[in-house]
């Protein structure tokens, strides 16, 4: 059940990527600077997604 | 205030191109690297959405039916950002009018569809005749017609039999109780019958239950021999974006569990970024062209050379655009 969770998880990673390539592209004009900030975009967001996923983890370990 | 660099051509155009086919409205300005991000991009998470969701994730309903067995009382809030992709959830407007405007129950078919020839079905057999006895697998072209029977009007036809081969060319004769899945059904039980399948009965969007009685004329009277019982094809525009019944839903909700969840995301947040993608193509993008110096914290500043590098472009803009 738990694997089954994590497999889910995985669509989570194309799904950042769209938003940060349409959002960054919805602010900027240059390709070069739509990719820069698209790239640190889905950085940060996945950092975010992985330290909720970890801290979740932690706090539901023995329920 | 919009960089000169950026041609915005008529925005209102631009919008509407947007909105109609996500990367249009930008490509029509000429903006062709956003075009292919916004294109591939929302359409890609889109019907990647509505694959996971086995392509029933995307529907409308917004009127409600109390008095129709089966049919859900909620609304499909989650449509109106889904519409925001523009045509290909557009059908969903249509065949919420269509599917409103249908009967409780059509299982028996509609008399505008008949006659219906060369429709090709699988399915078993069942038959006890004076010939003999003949049970498993057949398949073949359905011929039916809705005409007079000795209780009024009713589906009648024929099975021409392609499938076993031993039977190949046999016409078997159909008539009474002749049982037809909805016509109009983003999913239905594959079980013919007048009352809802069994929980765990089959589901299909583009196959159609079929059951009818097999008959033999005998000292002319028909007689009853056998039955019939599979499927046929429902056509693609009488399943797609058609409003889920409450039966179907479920079917959907136990087979795919938290997929099917992912797959509405993905279409719910395709819409929405092609609400970015709209205003982009009318107002231009938000932080401007984007080769302004960059603060520490990511956000652009002006620099004193963006003004005078966007005049030195200007000025190779041709006049008049």
């Amino acid at each position: 059940m738990l694997l089954a969770t994590h497999n889910l998880l995985w669509y989570l990673l194309p799904l950042t990527l769209a938003i940060s390539l349409v959002y960054s592209a919805s602010r900027y004009e240059a390709p070069s600077r739509i990719l820069r900030r698209a790239f640190q975009l889905f950085v940060q967001i996945t950092l975010f997604l992985g330290v909720v996923f970890v801290l979740l983890l932690v706090l539901s370990d023995g329920l | 205030m919009i960089d000169p660099r950026i041609q915005l051509k008529n925005r209102h155009l631009a919008a509407v191109l947007a909105f109609l086919i996500p990367g249009a409205g930008h490509a029509y300005q000429g903006r062709w690297f956003k075009a292919a991000i916004f294109s591939s991009f929302v359409l890609g998470l889109f019907f990647w959405g509505m694959s996971l969701g086995e392509w029933q994730v995307v529907y409308a309903r917004f009127s409600t039916s109390d008095q129709v067995p089966g049919r859900s009382r909620e609304k499909t809030i989650g449509y109106l950002s889904q519409v925001a992709v523009g045509l290909p959830a557009l059908p969903a407007l249509i065949q919420s009018q269509r599917y409103a405007r249908t009967s409780s129950d059509e299982r028996a078919g509609e008399p505008d569809e008949f006659p219906m020839q060369m429709t090709p079905f699988n399915g078993s057999v069942k038959i006890d005749s004076a010939a003999g006895h003949w049970e498993g697998p057949v398949s073949g072209q359905l011929d039916l017609e809705f005409k007079e029977g000795p209780f009024g009007k009713e589906i009648q036809g024929v099975l021409k039999v392609q499938e076993p081969a031993d039977h190949r060319g046999q016409e078997l004769t159909l008539a009474g109780n002749v049982e037809l899945g909805p016509r109009l059904a983003a999913s239905a039980a594959l079980v013919a019958s007048r009352d809802f399948g069994p929980p765990n009965s089959a589901y299909s969007s583009t196959r159609r239950a079929f059951k009818s009685r097999i008959i033999e004329q005998r000292n002319q009277f028909a007689s009853p021999v056998g039955e019939i019982q599979g499927s046929i094809p429902r056509k693609f525009w009488d399943w797609y974006q058609v409003p889920l019944q409450d039966d179907a839903l479920q079917d959907l909700n136990r087979r795919l569990g938290r997929r099917y969840e992912i797959a509405l995301l993905f279409t719910w947040i395709a819409g929405l970024l092609n609400v970015l993608a709209i205003w982009d193509a009318y107002e231009g993008p938000a932080y401007g062209y984007g080769d302004e110096s960059e603060s520490p914290d990511g956000s652009p500043t002006p620099s004193t050379d963006v003004p005078a590098n966007a005049v030195a472009m200007a000025d190779k803009v041709p006049a008049g655009t």
